[in-house]
C-alpha cells in the first residue's frame, strides 16, 4: 500500500492519496480538501488515476477539491450521508461495511450508526479519522468534549483495543499517530 | 508501505527489517553486524529511501546527509553519531528510535511518527518539521533552534534542557509535556498548545 499525505493550506487539513502499487495504477483520494498542483503532479508522475474520493465526513473543508478532481478524473464519490446542496453525484455509503475501489478494499467504521453524518475509513493496517480524532485527543481533558465526541473517543479506544498490531492513525487534521502511542494502557 | 513480517523466533512479536524472517533483536550478533554494515553501504550509495524496513538495526557514525527518506519504517532504530543533515524525510515511521548525539540540521520532515523515541544531544536546528508527532518522547540536550513546527505534536513528552529559541510552534502541541530548563526565546509559543489552553 502507498500512501501519500498533503497539508492543503485553505482549510489547514489534512489529504490522503492511497494506491495499491508504486505506479501505474488507480488511486483513492481520503478527504480532498484541495487538488493541489503537488497532488496532481504525483498522480500524473506515478501514472495513478483517481477512481474514488471517499469523505469521512461532508464538510466543505474536506471537499474543496472534488470541483477538479471531476473535471481531470471524473471519479466516484462516496459520502456517510448526502445532504441538500451538493454539486457532484454522490454515493452514500450507507449499511455498506466494505467499499472496493482502486483495488484497495476501503472498511467503514461506523461508530454512530444511522445517526451520525461521519465515519472512519481503515484500509490495512491505516485508520483514517477526518475531524472525529486528532493525535492526543483521547488524553485531552475530558471537559473539551462534547457527549458525542467523547462516545466517539472511547468507542475508537476500544475498536483498537480488541484488534490486534498497532494501526496508524491519520487525521483530518494535524500530526498522524498510532494506537500505541495514543493509548499505551491497551499495550501494558 | 509498512508492510511487516513479523519474527518467526516463538514468542516475539518484533517486526523484521527488509529481506529477513528474523528481527535484529533474534539474530545471532555476528549475522546482525553484517547485516548492519551491509544496509549502511547500501544506503550511503542511495540518494533516496523510499518503501524500506529498517526496524530495530543500529547505524553509528554514518553520513546520510542530503537523503529523500519516504515511507520507510525505522521503528526501534538506534542512530549513533548519525548525520542527516539537509535530508527529507515524508511519511515515515521512527516509533520507539534512539537518536543519540545525531545531527538532523535544516532537515526537512513532514508527516512523520516519532513518537515513544528517545532523543539525546540530537540538532535538528534549522528545520521545517511539519505534522510530526513526537508524542511521549524523551528528549534531552537537544536543539530545535529556527526550526518550523507547524501542527507538530510534543504531547506527553518529557523535555529537558531543549532549545526551541526563534521557532515557530503554530498549533504545536505541548499539553501534558514535562518540561525542565526548555527555552522558547523569541519563538511565538502564544499560538501553541499548553495546558489549560493558555500560553507558559
Amino acid at each position: 500500500m502507498n500512501l501519500f499525505p498533503f497539508f492543503n493550506e485553505d482549510g489547514f487539513s489534512n489529504s490522503y492519496i492511497l494506491a495499491a502499487e508504486k505506479n501505474n495504477c488507480p488511486c483513492v483520494i481520503i478527504d480532498p480538501s484541495d487538488f493541489t498542483l503537488e497532488m496532481l503532479q504525483l498522480t500524473e508522475n506515478r501514472g495513478y488515476r483517481v477512481e474514488a474520493v471517499f469523505l469521512t465526513h461532508y464538510n466543505r473543508l474536506h471537499v474543496t477539491g472534488l470541483t477538479k478532481l471531476s473535471k481531470i478524473y471524473r471519479p466516484a464519490v462516496y459520502t456517510p450521508r448526502i445532504g441538500d446542496k451538493e454539486n457532484f453525484d454522490m454515493t452514500e455509503i450507507g449499511e455498506r461495511k466494505t467499499v472496493s475501489a482502486a483495488g484497495i478494499e476501503i472498511r467503514i467504521v461506523n461508530f454512530l450508526g444511522d445517526f451520525g453524518n461521519a465515519v472512519f475509513y481503515r484500509v490495512g493496517n491505516f485508520l483514517f479519522t477526518g475531524d472525529l480524532y486528532q493525535a492526543g485527543d483521547w488524553h485531552a481533558e475530558e471537559e473539551i468534549f462534547t457527549v458525542n465526541h467523547a462516545f466517539i473517543v472511547k468507542s475508537l479506544r476500544n475498536y483498537l483495543c480488541a484488534g490486534k498490531g498497532n494501526p496508524l492513525i491519520y487525521p483530518g487534521f494535524g500530526a498522524p499517530t498510532s494506537f500505541r502511542l495514543e493509548f499505551p494502557e491497551c499495550f501494558s | 508501505m509498512f508492510d511487516e513480517t513479523v519474527c518467526r523466533t516463538e514468542g516475539c512479536a518484533n517486526p523484521c527489517a527488509d529481506g529477513q524472517t528474523f528481527c535484529c533483536r533474534c539474530l545471532p550478533e555476528n549475522e546482525r553486524e553484517r547485516l548492519y554494515a551491509a544496509v549502511a553501504g547500501d544506503l550511503r550509495s542511495s540518494a533516496v529511501w523510499e518503501n524500506r524496513n529498517f526496524s530495530l538495526m543500529t547505524f553509528r557514525n554514518e553520513d546520510f546527509s542530503e537523503k529523500l527518506v519516504f515511507a520507510s519504517s525505522f521503528y526501534g532504530v538506534v542512530f549513533e553519531n548519525c548525520r542527516f543533515d539537509g535530508s527529507r524525510f515524508f511519511a515515515c515511521f521512527f516509533e520507539k528510535a534512539v537518536f543519540d548525539s545525531c545531527s538532523f540540521k535544516e532537515t526537512e520532515s513532514k508527516y512523520n511518527i516519532t513518537g515513544g523515541s528517545v532523543i539525546r544531544k540530537t540538532s535538528f536546528a534549522g528545520s521545517d518539521i511539519l505534522h510530526s508527532n513526537f508524542i511521549g518522547s524523551e528528549i534531552e540536550e537537544s536543539d530545535f533552534s529556527e526550526t518550523d513546527l507547524y501542527s507538530s505534536t510534543f504531547f506527553r513528552a518529557a523535555l529537558k534542557q531543549v532549545n526551541f529559541s526563534n521557532c515557530n510552534l503554530k498549533k504545536t502541541d505541548f499539553r501534558a509535556t514535562r518540561r525542565e530548563s526548555v527555552l522558547f526565546r523569541y519563538s511565538n509559543y502564544e499560538e501553541a498548545f499548553f495546558d489549560g489552553g493558555s500560553a507558559l
